[in-house]
């Protein structure tokens, strides 16, 4: 791994092209490349790991690489307005420098998968994850069984990266998109399933066998699918997540990402069901 | 072994200063720390702990990380100019093995902090052993004592005019060397040391954390965490004064299209050192952040590196206003446990 320069200082990033993914503006998908091809090449990263985005003068947040390391380039990342630095960068446009180290964080174990058909739950925001490992295993299909997508949003509108959603996952070869929206507004097109994820996850109810599920979405969204998933006979390896904490330094050393000996930072993100029971329960 | 007399120390200071930067014990104000000196004239040894510790020499309260120019048009980011050698004189035994500990966080994982290694690297300590610990001293719980060598690359030992002087590492032994003209052979002289070595301390006595560690991992939801939890102010005093304690917050400055980012030491004391975007607070209360802090220590550390995260200086226990401290924890939990 790359410990032989300074972590702590970010290399300098253009933004090339931002799209909307939401209707209401909250979550927007930036395209970026390195300034120097040199640092690229340096900046090695596997789907799951994310990187520390820098607005200068503002501060620094950590986000996941969304596009996938079989489709290089630019990076990607989508991002939510939240504070700060994630506002500051909604304000940016086309052209603006921004600050990017890493990648940072353990990735989703990709290899250990192969032979297994996958199935990949998010929502929201959660999507951004597990969309650089879905286009992962999509890249590399002849290693993977069948892959199905349960994806849910607020409304239609919040759903993310809907060219894929809609137009590019459904048409692929053993690859399957199951839609949900929490609720649908009068005269709003919609005819796909209506419901939360955890309950539209039961009614379509994968199965175990030789599976993997993989669940990133708001907190209470995974708990109740981690419940579901329990439910359906999927064991504690086969279920895994990503965790989230509040982060500074995204190498281990500002001490504020742990649970119990592990830093989210470096540690995970990515942790199976089983590595999470056996956490103190305080994230 | 060497001597060197008191009065040689000044002369050696300054001498040591046409190379390096030196940090030394000395009085401000009433108050002894370790600053950095320029008169080598007031260093002092009227201390039982400086109110800092050597950690400050390596790790400061406040850096700059980098400088920015043109935040938006034609970026430029550059990283500090290099540190110049120092040496941190009159330092404690236990402050310099919790030097150790600092290596650890800093030095051992995946990433290094640059800052943190080459202040390491151009830096020296030389130790003072302690001749009067006080009731706040609990060096010998973790295996210390006033008379300890680790982390240092010199060690002092008082007697009546002169220290006796034990090199501990290559770099300290090659300071000697070079300042050969200020010591002075006298031959073996172990009894000394030993005298020191063999010192116990009071409340070390009754705080014995032995396996503790493995004690504490079913005791989460332990009441006594609420009940010091109560308490606790907030004010991150015992995370501020701890030789031991790491953790740090980073923070813009901006002036117009430049600026700098800067690193400050943080406390998982305080309510939003763990406080997310969208308002979540996976510690919202004292409670479970009382209870990281000393999980942390006596816990978490231990299991990552084998070793309990404090060293036994004393300062959160004489420091804390209200007297939530870690020797009371262990006591508390070794005798309910
Ligand atoms: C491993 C990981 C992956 C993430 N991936 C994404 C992603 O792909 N897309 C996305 O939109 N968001 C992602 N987040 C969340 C994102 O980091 C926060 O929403 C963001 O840092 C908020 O920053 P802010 O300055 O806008 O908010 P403020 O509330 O102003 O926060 C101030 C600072 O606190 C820290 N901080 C606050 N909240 C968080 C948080 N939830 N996680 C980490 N640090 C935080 C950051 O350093 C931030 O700059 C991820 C978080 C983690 C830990
Ligand atoms: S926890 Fe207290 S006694 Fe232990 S090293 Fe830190 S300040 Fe010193
Ligand atoms: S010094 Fe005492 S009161 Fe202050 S934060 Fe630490 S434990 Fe709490
Ligand atoms: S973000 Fe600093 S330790 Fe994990």
């Amino acid at each position: 791994m790359c410990s032989s320069h300074n972590q702590l200082v970010p290399k300098v990033a253009t933004i090339k092209k931002i799209t909307e993914e939401t209707s209401s503006g909250d979550v927007k998908t930036f395209y970026v490349e390195f300034d120097k091809p040199e640092e690229r090449a340096e900046f090695k990263n596997m789907p799951g790991q994310c990187a520390m985005i820098s607005v200068l003068g503002v501060g620094e947040s950590m986000i996941s690489i969304t596009s996938s390391p079989t489709r290089p380039d630019p990076l990607e990342f989508s991002i939510k307005k939240m504070g700060k630095v994630t506002s500051k960068l909604h304000d940016m446009s086309v052209g603006s420098k921004i600050g990017i180290r890493g990648p940072y964080g353990n990735n989703f174990p990709v290899d250990e998968w192969r032979g297994k058909d996958l199935v990949f739950i998010g929502g929201g925001i959660g999507l951004a994850p597990l969309r650089s490992v879905i286009n992962y295993c999509i890249d590399k299909k002849e290693n993977y069984g069948s892959i199905s997508i349960i994806y849910g949003s607020r409304s239609p509108a919040d759903l993310c990266f809907k060219e894929e959603l809609f137009d590019n996952w459904p048409n692929l070869e053993g690859v399957e998109v199951h839609l949900t929206v929490d609720k649908v507004e009068e005269g709003e097109r919609w005819d796909k399933s209506v419901g939360f994820v955890p309950q539209y996850l039961e009614q379509i109810s994968p199965s175990p066998n030789n599976s993997i599920a993989i669940t990133c979405g708001p907190p209470i969204m995974i708990k109740y699918v981690l419940e579901s998933l329990e439910k359906m006979k999927f064991e504690d390896e086969q279920i895994i997540t990503t965790l989230e904490l509040k982060m500074q330094c995204g190498v281990g050393y500002c001490g504020r990402c742990n649970i119990g000996d592990k830093y989210v930072c470096i540690d995970g993100p990515v942790f199976s069901y089983k590595q999470i029971k056996e956490m103190p329960q305080e994230f | 072994m060497n001597k060197l007399l008191r009065s040689n120390v000044s002369c050696l200071l300054k001498k040591l200063s046409e190379h390096t930067e030196i940090y030394a014990s000395t009085e401000e104000d009433g108050v002894c720390i370790l600053a950095k000196l320029d008169n080598y004239e007031e260093w002092t040894m009227n201390y039982v702990r400086t109110a800092n510790s050597v950690k400050d020499v390596f790790f400061p309260q406040n850096e700059e990380i980098m400088k920015y120019k043109d935040a938006s048009s034609d970026l430029k980011i550059e990283a500090p100019k290099p540190f110049k050698e120092r040496i941190a004189f009159g330092v404690r035994p236990c402050d310099a093995a919790a030097m150790l500990l600092l290596d650890d966080v800093f030095l051992k994982g995946e990433f290094y902090d640059s800052y943190y290694k080459e202040r390491r690297e151009k830096g020296t300590i030389i130790t003072i052993a302690c001749e009067k610990p006080d009731q706040h001293c609990f060096c010998t719980s973790f295996d210390l004592s006033p008379g300890a060598t680790e982390g240092s690359d010199i060690v002092l030992y008082p007697t009546e005019d002169f220290f006796l002087v034990v090199e501990v590492t290559e770099k300290g032994k090659k300071l000697i060397k070079d300042n050969a003209e200020l010591f002075e052979d006298i031959g073996a002289k172990p009894e000394i040391v030993d005298s020191y070595k063999n010192m116990r301390t009071v409340l070390g006595d009754v705080c014995i954390p032995n396996d503790l560690n493995e004690k504490l991992k079913g005791e989460f939801d332990n009441s006594y965490w609420k009940k010091i939890a109560r308490r606790c102010l907030g004010c991150g005093n015992c995370t501020f004064v701890c030789p031991t304690c790491h953790c740090f917050a980073v923070c813009d400055v901006a002036r117009g299209c430049d600026g700098k980012r800067a690193r400050t030491w943080d406390s998982c004391k305080f309510q939003d050192f763990f406080l997310m975007a969208g308002d979540h607070n996976p510690r919202p209360t004292q409670i479970e952040r009382t209870r990281q802090r000393f999980m942390h220590k006596l816990n978490y550390f231990k299991e990552k590196y084998d070793k309990y995260q404090c060293i036994g200086c004393g300062r959160c226990v004489e420091k804390c206003p209200v007297g939530v401290h870690i020797a009371d924890v262990i006591t508390h939990m070794k005798e309910e446990l």
